[in-house]
């Protein structure tokens, strides 16, 4: 399955990063809100404001979560374009926060269980005080199965970087 | 009404049972469900994970609030802008207060150590807010504020490290709390499993008691099914046993009809009216036969014990089968024992049953020879039975009948055997089997707490033996013996009898009236001994020695009584006629005529 996964992830990135490549600005105009590391990345480090991140492939999820009052719709973009964009063969990420927590997600959870990371709240930018400016979320409200310790772990606030690794069976 | 009273109280245990068991059902769907709650407010508490949260985020804020420090003091005093990287620290860390403050943290951090945390972390957040005028002036280049704040950020870090430190006790106070709720939830929910487990086991035990009891039912409905079947099967036995039985008296009746409704008058009308009236008697025995033995089988027939003379109901018996005994040639007598009472209280006409059922078995099975009836008192004890008014004890007497006929089927005795008292023989002889008289005869001994045995040989005859029961009454004057006529001491009579039965019964008869007996086995006509009768039976020498035996006794003046058909009708001598049945009574009526002039002669019954 993993395998499947994996396959379906790289046709994926060949099919689309051309067409990313014309719609995100090559570099960042404003103040950098996240950098990416990782496997594949020429560039050793690559930084993104949020013109950059806007400009990638946007979903969106409406869902309660647990650090939150009510439902919010959360928008922001799928590492799948990111890393597709990058032209990175990651399948997990190591995501930091800016107090320097750090968890791994798999890149499975954003093409299996729609994960994203968001950087609108209700069409707001989440400053950071409001665990801005980018989050982790999943649509807990859509599948009853993402309510787990394991995967509340993955949902991590104030995102800094992200390093992608390509782990091999 | 035992039975209903039986039913009744079954029935209420059933309705108890019932009730039971709802209650049992309510038990179990009580324990299920509060396990099911149990479960689940275990599980919603186990996965609350609130309390790390709030310790981890205290633990940031101080964390942060270092970093924050440490920022400020590595800060480069020489730029010109911050371009708002000092508001980005210190958002950060406020971040860190407004998680602490909001949400399901801030709820439960409310409730550590009596709201002292809510008001150290309000301060600690008054405390940061103030820092964001001095922090706006250091992001314009104005690094005069800077050691004022780094002061004011330090000034905050004891109440930071006491603030850690009570939501550190508030959480393990908490997570204690947590941990006793469980342990209460999980041993309510081990006790409800327990109560669950037994509940189960019950409902088990009684599912397998209930299987059982339905396989057992189904068993029961089988054999009620086959004793359904077998009932069925029984009538149309029965019905066509009835039509066997009743045939030959109904042939013999419209036979005789026929006869008499020729064009030619017969003869002997007499005869036939008389065979007519045998067969309807036969009929209506044979129906009453059947309807007894029918109330028998449903337990319905009750005894009526009444008083009755013995001897004469007795000797009426064998009366009725005068005819029919006649026709065969068959000799008949009968013997009642003086030990026993002249008046018993028993049942009778079911006495009188049994008795003729004996003889139609024996004249049945029986085509020459002698029928003998014997009644007398049994050895056996008399059974534990209530005794009716009137009545003093119970006794119980022997009627003994013996043929010398063919003797009955290996079958037949077979079936005879049973005995009804036996659990495995409840239902006694069939009339199928045995006949419907013997049927009938076995039934009613053992309903009348009696017993019936008999020993059979082939071409010698049967005897049976039936102890029947019967109560002595207290009354005085009913109670006296039959007393009959005692002749003279030393008084003898000479019997020429070669069927030893008769013989037998003959000696006992006279011996009752003080009469001793020498009995000629061989039949010999030739015996001069000294002798007051002479009883003349049945003997093959009477042609050629007749003549001169009656001469000598007539010369002796020896009377002489007799049933041999030439000796009744011997022209030169009077010979008294007995004929059969030879009873007591005939025998005692002779007795006394020939002795009346002879003392002592005395006797007789108060009742006769």
């Amino acid at each position: 399955m993993r395998l499947l996964s994996f396959i379906f992830l790289v046709s994926g990135f060949c099919l689309t990063s051309y067409a990313l490549a014309d719609n995100v600005p090559n570099s960042p105009t404003g103040r950098i809100v996240l950098t990416v590391s990782g496997t594949a990345i020429d560039a050793g480090q690559v930084g993104f404001d949020m013109a950059m991140l806007d400009a990638l492939p946007q979903h969106k999820i409406t869902t309660h979560t647990p650090w939150t009052q009510g439902p919010h719709t959360y928008r922001g973009f799928s590492a799948v374009d990111l890393l597709s964009y990058l032209g990175s063969d990651g399948n997990l990420l190591q995501v930091t926060a800016l107090n320097q927590y750090m968890t791994e997600i798999p890149i499975s959870d954003f093409i299996e269980k729609g994960a994203i990371f968001a950087t609108r709240q209700d069409e707001r930018l989440i400053n950071v005080r409001s665990l801005g400016p980018i989050m982790v979320i999943y649509p807990f409200d859509q599948q009853e199965e993402l309510k787990s310790e394991k995967i509340y772990g993955r949902s991590i606030w104030q995102v800094t970087h992200i390093k992608s690794i390509l782990l091999v069976d | 009404m035992r039975l209903f009273q039986r039913k009744m109280w079954l029935s209420i245990f059933k309705q108890w049972v019932m009730y039971g068991f709802i209650l049992f059902i309510i038990t179990v769907a009580l324990a299920i469900f509060s396990i099911i709650t149990y479960t689940s407010d275990g599980s919603k508490n186990n996965s609350r994970r609130v309390f790390e949260s709030s310790l981890w985020n205290a633990l940031q804020l101080q964390l942060q609030s270092y970093r924050f420090l440490n920022y400020l003091i590595e800060l480069d005093q020489q730029a010109p802008s911050l371009n708002g990287e000092a508001f980005f620290r210190y958002d950060v860390l406020m971040s860190r207060v407004d998680l602490l403050r909001k949400g399901e943290i801030g709820e439960l951090i409310r409730n550590f150590e009596g709201g002292r945390t809510t008001r150290l972390l309000n301060i600690i957040n008054g405390e940061m807010e103030l820092l964001s005028f001095q922090l706006s002036k250091i992001e314009a280049g104005d690094y005069s504020y800077l050691p004022a704040l780094v002061e004011r950020v330090k000034s905050v870090d004891t109440q930071i490290n006491e603030f850690v430190t009570l939501v550190n006790k508030g959480s393990n106070d908490y997570i204690s709390d947590q941990h006793k709720t469980l342990q209460k939830n999980l041993d309510t929910i081990q006790l409800l499993s327990i109560i669950l487990l037994a509940c189960l086991l019950g409902l088990g035990f009684f599912t397998i008691k209930g299987l059982v009891q339905l396989k057992r039912v189904f068993k029961l409905n089988s054999n009620l099914n086959d004793n359904i079947q077998a009932v069925h099967e029984d009538k149309a036995q029965m019905l066509t046993f009835i039509n066997q039985e009743t045939r030959p008296p109904i042939n013999a009746i419209l036979g005789i009809a026929s006869t008499l409704n020729s064009p030619e008058t017969p003869k002997n009308t007499k005869a036939l009216a008389k065979h007519i009236e045998e067969s309807g008697n036969q009929l209506l025995q044979i129906i009453e036969m059947l309807s007894d033995l029918a109330l028998i089988d449903a337990k319905k027939l009750a005894l009526t014990p009444t008083i009755e003379p013995l001897k004469s109901s007795i000797e009426d018996c064998l009366i009725l089968f005068e005819s029919q005994m006649a026709r065969k040639n068959l000799q008949s007598i009968v013997y009642i024992d003086p030990n026993l009472p002249a008046f018993v209280c028993l049942d009778l006409i079911r006495t009188k049953e049994i008795i003729v059922a004996l003889l139609q078995n024996a004249i049945n099975h029986t085509p020459t020879g002698s029928i003998s009836l014997q009644v007398r008192p049994s050895a056996s004890g008399a059974p534990v039975i209530p005794l009716p008014a009137g009545t003093k004890e119970v006794s119980v007497m022997q009627i003994a009948l013996r043929d010398t006929g063919q003797g009955m089927t290996d079958e037949l005795q077979q079936n005879l055997r049973i005995n009804p008292s036996l659990p495995m023989q409840q239902e006694g002889p069939l009339p199928s089997k045995v006949g419907l008289s013997l049927a009938l005869c076995h039934k009613l001994v053992y309903l009348m707490k009696g017993e019936m045995h008999f020993s059979c040989a082939p071409q010698k005859g049967c005897e049976f033996w039936v102890d029947i029961p019967f109560y002595v009454s207290d009354t005085g004057p009913i109670i006296e013996q039959h007393k009959p006529p005692q002749c003279p001491d030393n008084t003898q009579a000479l019997l020429i009898e070669t069927d030893a039965q008769l013989a037998k019964v003959i000696s006992l008869q006279l011996a009752t009236m003080n009469i001793s007996v020498t009995v000629s086995k061989e039949g010999s006509m030739q015996d001069n001994r000294h002798c007051n009768l002479v009883i003349l039976g049945n003997t093959a020498s009477f042609e050629r020695d007749g003549h001169d035996a009656l001469q000598q006794w007539k010369n002796r003046s020896c009377p002489v009584m007799s049933y041999h058909p030439l000796a009744i009708n011997y022209s030169d001598f009077q010979v008294k006629p007995l004929h059969f049945p030879i009873t007591q009574s005939q025998l005692e009526a002779h007795i006394i005529t020939l002795f009346a002039n002879k003392k002592p002669l005395q006797g007789s019954t108060k009742n006769d």
